[in-house]
């Protein structure tokens, strides 16, 4: 900018640069908010089938479920809660299987989100799935891939009594509430551990003591 | 056409220009996510030149970057709802690499050095030249890393199952190689012929 630049210039060239701006900004917005309306029932859609298939996964035997949240020692089943998500799966017969939890904590590199299947009969959780993890490629994330890791979750024992499951590494687990460490990743291992037995002293209280009104399939 | 050719060789963005690192190195682990990138930068690269292009007489010099950012800000967005509609397993492995998309130099660059002198249709054929060029590099990026550092492509196995993975290949320290020598290679056989 120069001296020599008359105020008038500057004005008109200013009121145009806002115009210019406004024009660009109301026509993006538009743009957006067309994108976000078309999409967003796909995206719903997306979301809804990931979280039934992720129920699947650690519930096989479920036929239809019902989604609880956690409220202080009850649960509600309406959104109002503040604790973890639950669902209560039903078999065929409509008679209660187990339940998928949502559970989370920190890993090694970010927040990993899981859900697990547990089955108040047996107290012991049946699946597990990593629903997102930002561990390490290769190493860390074979928590979500892994099969022998994942098969440490078919039939784990969490009866409460116990002091919880504890984590093996390199000798091999001999106790049924024990989980066998991946080679390489102890710290996402261990942080899979400690979201269970963290979640479990705070879930399975309360399912146990809502357990009648869980059962109920309508 | 020269217009379209030159991003696929003699200018290619990541070989030549090296523009735009940060997905070039962060999300060519697997096939699938270089495709989706190169797809989406593609797109949005066409869309902000043929609008810049279109409104190159409109927008005064002194506002130019930032309606240029605005622009391709909102393709971004756009490209990132249309991502998460189609599958969200894409764009959970993208993660947040498709918002980074805004500050990818390339498209800026191109928006700021051609579109903004050049007519619409120059302009969706250089954008069009350097989108192809960009998921030509990725993908190449892409299909040594997953090979080598999974055994797979697109999640097929390629050297059968007795294949033990070269993990280091889909970690980060992986890509500063694989680009190291391709860029080694490419410029090796450009000195050669030139």
């Amino acid at each position: 900018m120069t001296e020599s630049m008359g105020s008038e210039t500057k004005t008109t060239s200013s009121t145009r640069m806002i115009l210019t701006l406004g024009s660009v900004g109301l026509v993006a917005s538009v743009l957006l908010v067309v994108t976000y309306t078309v999409t967003l029932p796909y995206i719903e859609a997306n979301q809804a089938a990931y979280l039934l298939a992720s129920i699947r996964d650690v519930l096989p035997e479920a036929e239809t479920n019902l989604a609880w949240t956690i409220d202080g020692e009850s649960v509600t089943n309406d959104e109002s809660g503040s604790g973890p998500r639950i669902f209560a799966g039903f078999d065929a017969d409509s008679v209660l299987y187990g339940f998928a939890i949502e559970a989370q904590g920190q890993g090694y590199a970010d927040v990993i989100r899981i859900i697990y299947g547990y089955r108040p009969d047996c107290a012991c959780i049946i699946g597990m799935k990593v629903l997102e993890s930002r561990e390490t490629p290769g190493l860390g994330d074979k928590i979500g891939t892994d099969p022998a890791f994942r098969s440490n979750f078919d039939s784990l024992d969490v009866r409460l009594d116990d002091g919880g499951i504890a984590l093996i590494k390199q000798v091999g687990k001999t106790n049924p509430w024990e989980i066998d460490a991946i080679s390489g990743a102890t710290i996402s291992s261990e942080a899979i551990t400690d979201i269970l037995n963290a979640s479990n002293a705070i879930v399975l209280p309360v399912i146990h003591a809502n357990l009648e009104i869980l059962s109920r399939h309508e | 056409m020269n217009d379209f050719l030159k991003g696929l060789w003699k200018e290619n963005p990541v070989f030549v220009q090296v523009l735009g690192m940060c997905p070039v190195l962060a999300i060519t682990n697997t096939v699938m996510n270089s495709i989706v990138m190169g797809l989406a930068t593609t797109f949005v690269l066409v869309s902000s030149a043929v609008i810049v292009s279109a409104t190159r007489s409109l927008i005064p010099k002194q506002v130019r970057i930032a309606s240029y950012i605005l622009i391709i800000a909102t393709f971004v967005t756009m490209s990132d709802y249309i991502i998460k509609a189609v599958s969200l397993d894409a764009h959970r492995s993208l993660g947040p690499f498709i918002s980074l998309i805004v500050v990818n130099c390339i498209i800026l660059g191109r928006a700021e050095a051609f579109s903004s002198r050049n007519g619409i249709g120059a302009s969706v054929m250089d954008a069009l030249g350097m989108g192809a060029g960009f998921t030509l590099a990725i993908l190449m990026l892409g299909v040594i890393r997953e090979s080598l550092g999974s055994g797979t492509i697109l999640g097929m196995s390629v050297f059968g199952a007795s294949y033990e993975p070269w993990v280091i290949m889909i970690l980060p320290g992986g890509a500063f190689f694989v680009l190291g020598f391709l860029l080694l290679g490419i410029n090796r056989f450009n000195m050669s012929r030139g």
